[in-house]
């Protein structure tokens, strides 16, 4: 079969896929300056507050879209990630420094450490193994969390993680602390940007269409399972650095895997593979859960429902939407 | 050592194990059948506690029998919305949808009925306790788990020896060649996942004076038999069995602190079973 | 670079099947060898044997002398073996050219690159260029795999094969589902990129087999029982009688 003789008609037109991605740019900057401004804009504490819980479900659920989104890996387990990390910077934070760099550096090397030796089993497998195993490797570490007490206070979990200090100064919980958390997401979203858009970002997708064919064309792809799933787990650890210094305490119900459900329903509503739809997903689910849950006891029941839906009909969820709105808005081809 | 102490608990092993044979058939037949991962199995359960407590008083003990019957065609329901229309797609999504049906069955449970967990007397002449070797046993306790078997033990019945259970077994064997032999796979799925969910809703509403019922008793319980479902092989029934009184027993010999350990090595067990079997426990051969 | 290929005795068994049963194979540095067989030969057991997809029972797989057997794919391919699907299996999100960018990278040795964009490895454009140049896909570089035509899909694949820079390109029916023309190119092109690769082809045109090898070995029921020159193949009695006269007549 001949190309068909339109198909000129259906190139993007160069320029204007530039401009669209100069648009998009504008865009996320935008979002990132209004982020930035909230406290500046008379938001109540309350917002704030909640606003910063937000903002750490965003980076947590943007770690977990690296191995969905990208690589194709369902995760059940990723609250393993994240309350790891809150043990190991609460732990570090109460007995060695509040500093803030040094507690994420502790919590990032221990989520990394354990991401390790988790990644040597579970990335042999792919599909639902995976899926299952990651769940059960988390309730592994869910019940070392309860049973190890002289460390991690069982199910009682750690209290009174002192406030954070930058640069020797404390920092301020309010709307200091909310700066500090608003700041380390868009860092973060930069530096995972950067991974996705690279040479090895590239290769994720390839994993994720088939991962014989991806073998085919030289990639190792146990090994980049295992480097994708440290990554994703260190920056699941940041996240949790930060929810330890909210809360002033941590659970070992952060490792339960109810909780890995929730963030990967997060991200899968928010929109797998783009990163941004994740933060959304978070700010949306942090506010609608808080704000409504008190007026509307249906809440869990609308969040299950949206979530099937979201599964069965549009699987690039509100991110994907939204894009194709936006290239609507900025059609490309002519 | 206690031995009593130890005998106790896992009398208590055997009798949870009893239920959670019950349920995890349901789970590892629909996944022999259909390859669907039916996170949703677990909240079956529950309604059928659920129904049972509602129906108790209108209807009596014979409640018992009426929860599976309203649960099954939700579950038919639940199967040609939400399922069905996926099949064609990567077997994950099934995971994903049913894990999405298990938080809202769960959530519409606290909406109707709150989040309170509901206690209720055994029938009036299974009420006493029996002497086994000192101990005063609930007699309700050995009578449900003896009936839970007692329907287990016919459910493989069923799969050994009738005409339909050699269809289940055979797709179960190669679901291909099944299809090409004409039986229509489709229906039978549907059957099966209904009749899984009746046995479900089953086991819900006879342990309901045992376990009690509340609203995360199905979130419990689908991880239990996930656990057992793979310890025995999924899709092979006596080994699923087996699995069930294994993390039953798991869970309750010792009490607390003890059992927290062998569950943790529970899991750790199973997530070595799903790495060193050569195809893995959900494997398929996928070359090329 | 063309390189020197061996196998030898190989065996893959499935319970009591001898899938494949004791096959040698040599292959010349920029040879074009074909293997032709009924179903159920074992011709694509025997590819993914040598490619790191099955584990072979026995034999030995060589690459200019050098023991290979058992390395994984991905080790393979650093190694220059490198093989294109039955099944067009190229990555459907990304363009033609993005795909074949990929596999250059992957060449280079920069899969695990996390410090630069994957659009700004010059390298890598060039020589994905080059190996759509070659194939004749250049001017559709920009197209998604599903807007590319059959034929296009299936030269794309051995483009993709191509950039890896393979001393010996393994092809699985490369003109499966073809039309006569779209056969005859890829046919050329087979032809065309023995000088930089020698070729393994599965491939069941025997018309096609017989006009562009070099040489042809004939299994069946996970055996060789014939194996050289095209023109000796084609007037083997047992081969005919085991395979090419029954296509013939088939055909006709």
């Amino acid at each position: 079969m001949a190309a068909s003789p339109d198909v000129e008609n259906r190139v993007e037109d160069i320029t204007r896929v530039r401009s669209r991605e100069i648009a998009t740019r504008v865009l996320l900057a935008g979002f990132a300056l209004l982020i930035l401004a909230v406290p500046f804009l008379g938001a109540s504490p309350f917002f704030i507050t909640l606003l910063t819980e937000a903002l750490i479900f965003g980076i947590w659920a943007m770690s977990l879209d690296l191995l969905v989104g990208y690589t194709g890996l369902v995760s059940f387990g990723h609250a393993a990630s994240f309350g790891f990390a809150t043990y190991a910077a609460g732990i570090f934070a109460m007995n060695v420094s509040a500093d803030f760099f040094l507690s994420t550096m502790v919590a990032i090397l221990t989520a990394a450490a354990v991401a390790f030796f988790t990644g040597l089993v579970v990335t042999r497998l792919s599909g639902i193994a995976f899926a299952i195993l990651t769940l059960c490797i988390c309730q592994v570490l869910f019940q070392i969390s309860v049973v190890w007490r002289s460390f991690t206070g069982g199910l009682d979990g750690l209290i009174g993680v002192p406030l954070p200090t930058l640069f020797g100064r404390e920092v301020e919980p309010g709307e200091e602390f909310y700066l500090l958390t608003a700041a380390t997401l868009i860092i973060c979203y930069l530096l995972l940007r950067r991974v996705v858009e690279s040479p090895f970002g590239k290769t994720l997708l390839a994993i994720r269409a088939n991962e014989d064919r991806a073998a085919a064309i030289g990639i190792d792809v146990r090994r980049h399972k295992l480097v994708i799933l440290i990554l994703s787990w260190m920056t699941g650890g940041v996240a949790g650095t930060l929810f330890v210094f909210l809360k002033a305490g941590a659970n070992p119900m952060s490792l339960y895997w109810i909780e890995s459900g929730n963030i990967l329903a997060i991200t899968i509503l928010g929109g797998i593979g783009t990163l941004f739809g994740p933060i959304i997903g978070a700010i949306g689910f942090i506010f609608i859960r808080d704000q409504v849950t008190t007026m509307y006891r249906a809440w869990q029941f609308s969040f299950g429902l949206a979530f099937v839906l979201a599964v069965l009909f549009m699987p690039s969820g509100i991110a994907g939407i939204a894009e194709r709105i936006w290239r609507r808005l900025w059609p490309a081809r002519s | 050592m206690d031995w009593n102490f130890l005998f106790v608990n896992s009398l208590n092993g055997i009798i949870y194990g009893s239920f959670l044979a019950l349920t995890s058939l349901g789970l590892s037949l629909v996944f022999g059948l259909g390859r669907v991962v039916n996170f949703a199995h677990g909240v079956l359960y529950a309604l059928g506690g659920y129904f049972f407590i509602i129906f108790l008083p209108s209807l009596g003990w014979s409640a018992m029998l009426f929860a599976p019957l309203v649960v099954v065609p939700l579950a038919i329901a639940m199967e040609w919305l939400t399922i069905a229309p996926i099949r064609n797609r990567d077997e994950i999504y099934t995971l994903l949808v049913t894990f999405g049906l298990s938080f809202m069955i769960t959530g519409a449970i606290e909406y109707l009925w709150g989040t309170e967990t509901t206690l209720i007397k055994p029938p009036v002449i299974f009420q006493g306790t029996v002497d086994i070797l000192g101990n005063q046993f609930p007699v309700y306790r050995l009578f449900a788990s003896t009936l839970s078997l007692l329907v287990t033990g016919l459910v493989f019945v069923f799969i050994q020896f009738t005409p339909v259970g050699l269809k289940i077994r055979a797709i179960t064997d190669d679901n291909e060649m099944a299809e090409a032999l004409g039986i229509n796979t489709r229906w039978l799925l549907t059957s099966i996942f209904g009749g899984a969910a009746g046995f479900a809703a089953f086991a819900g509403a006879l342990g309901a004076p045992i376990f009690s019922v509340e609203p995360e008793m199905g979130m419990g319980i689908i991880i239990d038999s996930f656990l057992a479902v793979i310890l025995g092989g999924l899709g092979h029934l006596p080994g699923t069995a087996v699995g069930a009184f294994i993390v039953a027993l798991a869970k309750s010999i010792g009490g607390g602190y003890i059992a927290e350990w062998a569950i943790a090595v529970l899991f750790l067990v199973v997530a070595a079973i799903m790495v060193l079997r050569p195809k893995g426990v959900f494997g398929r051969g996928r070359i090329a | 670079m063309a390189g020197a290929f061996v196998i030898e005795g190989l065996h893959k068994s499935f319970g009591a099947l001898h899938a494949v049963n004791d096959v040698s194979l040599d292959i010349e540095a920029g040879q074009v060898h074909s293997l032709i067989g009924p179903n159920g030969a074992g011709k694509t057991t025997l590819f993914n044997c040598i490619t790191g997809f099955l584990r072979p029972d026995a034999g030995k797989v060589l690459l200019n002398g050098n023991d290979v057997t058992h390395q994984p794919s991905h080790k393979l391919v650093k190694s220059g073996i490198v093989r294109t699907f039955q099944i067009t299996q190229v990555f459907g999100e990304l363009s033609a050219r993005e795909n074949v960018e990929l596999a250059a990278r992957s060449r280079e040795g920069l899969n695990f690159d996390l410090f630069r964009k994957a659009s700004a490895c010059q390298e890598a454009r060039e020589d994905a260029e080059e190996s759509l140049e070659v194939v004749g896909l250049i001017e559709k570089a920009h197209l998604r795999p599903e807007e590319l035509g059959h034929g296009d899909k299936r030269v794309l694949e051995v483009a993709i094969g191509l950039a890896l820079n393979p001393e010996v390109l393994l092809l699985d029916e490369p003109t499966a589902g073809m039309s006569r023309t779209e056969t005859e190119r890829i046919s050329r092109l087979v032809r065309q990129i023995a000088d930089r690769t020698s070729v393994l082809l599965v491939e069941h045109d025997t018309e096609v087999v017989l006009s562009i090898s070099d040489k042809i070995t004939v299994m069946t029921q996970g055996r060789v029982i014939a194996q050289g020159p095209p023109e000796q193949i084609s007037k083997d009695p047992q081969v005919q009688d085991a395979y090419l006269g029954a296509v013939e007549v088939g055909e006709d």
